[in-house]
């Protein structure tokens, strides 16, 4: 008999309020394992989350998305995942793509699909903020060697057996160059997807600043140097 | 003595003689111990006898007895710098996992 393909969408909420009820509704019409974790937001983003019928873990204080991260993949690796998705709350991915980000774990071609917006496309994505993420791949080729075109996409999806390997200590954004080098440095084997990510006035206000690039750079090349 | 050497040699000496106080009470416990009296009696010693930091100047070739200062205070400063961040990261992510414990354990889901 074959053992259930049992997908779980972890999504890490900070201060998202209503607009994650929105998200949480379209990825309920697909699926039924979501777990929110609401990082000590100071609105009622749990309570929203709550009412959307899916799990909610509450973070106490806020401790940044890549800790959010961590802790909803602990969480489904608990519960007995098979597949991992991650999804961003803010609405900026497409829940129709998350099958496609699936179709290289289940036939066994990809411990971790990466989802890409240059492979895809970036609706109303500013010219700061292209050349900021096209910087960060640069990088990312650069310091993780791993070839990817897009390194800062929050629509990824990770079998059981890069999830129980990849261990997330970056708790800020710097946690999305952290992946791509645990990938590399575990030789995971990993696909990048085209996906579409739609910018709006309210995500570009609520995400992160170009400027903020420098400063997850600096995170990273720091954080490497303690144990 | 100057009345400036007087002030820093006896806090100094408070210094020493807490430090040796403290090592019969808690017991040797590794290299900060010995790190922290050599700072001290490093101290001590410049102020008792400034010419001393006059002449390692000049064995370095660096000219003056507070331009050696000044490199150790940089040095000293950028040393200090990465240790507190260090153990802040390391703070912060033990902080996280209790964090984490915490949210795990009190996982909700209405209905």
């Amino acid at each position: 008999m074959d053992t259930p393909f049992d997908v779980w969408i972890v999504v890490p909420a900070y201060n998202e309020g209503r607009r994650l009820s929105v998200t949480l509704r379209n990825l309920r019409r697909l699926y039924s394992n979501i777990v929110v974790v609401d990082d000590g937001s100071r609105d009622d983003t749990g309570q929203f989350a709550l009412a959307e019928g899916v799990w909610v873990l509450r973070h106490p204080i806020n401790c940044g998305q890549g800790a959010a991260l961590q802790t909803g993949i602990d969480f489904a690796l608990q519960q007995g995942a098979s597949a991992i998705v991650t999804f961003d709350a803010d609405g900026q991915h497409s829940v129709d793509e998350i099958s496609g980000l699936l179709e290289p774990l289940r036939s066994g071609a990809a411990d971790v699909v990466l989802g890409s917006r240059f492979l895809g496309r970036a609706e109303g994505l500013p010219f700061s903020r292209r050349l900021v993420l096209k910087a960060g791949v640069l990088f990312t080729r650069i310091f993780s060697r791993i070839r990817v075109t897009d390194t800062h996409n929050g629509l990824r999806a990770l079998s059981r057996h890069a999830a129980e390997r990849i261990r997330l200590h970056e708790n800020r954004m710097a946690h999305a160059s952290e992946i791509l080098h645990q990938i590399q440095l575990l030789r995971l084997r990993y696909c990048e997807q085209p996906v579409t990510i739609r910018y709006t006035a309210e995500t570009l206000t609520k995400g992160q600043s170009s400027w903020n690039a420098i400063s997850i750079l600096s995170q990273f090349i720091l954080g490497r140097f303690v144990r | 003595m100057t009345p400036f050497q007087i002030v820093a040699l006896s806090s100094l000496a408070a210094l020493v003689l807490w430090e040796v106080a403290r090592l019969r009470s808690a017991g040797f416990s590794g290299g900060s111990w010995l790190v922290r009296i050599g700072v001290w009696l490093a101290a001590a010693a410049a102020v008792a006898q400034p010419q001393l930091l006059q002449q390692l100047a000049n064995l370095l070739g660096i000219g003056r007895g507070t331009d050696v200062l000044l490199y150790l205070l940089v040095f000293a400063f950028f040393g200090t710098s990465f240790f507190l961040y260090a153990r802040t990261i390391v703070l912060q992510r033990q902080l996280t996992q209790l964090v984490r414990q915490y949210a795990l354990d009190n996982a909700q889901r209405r209905g």
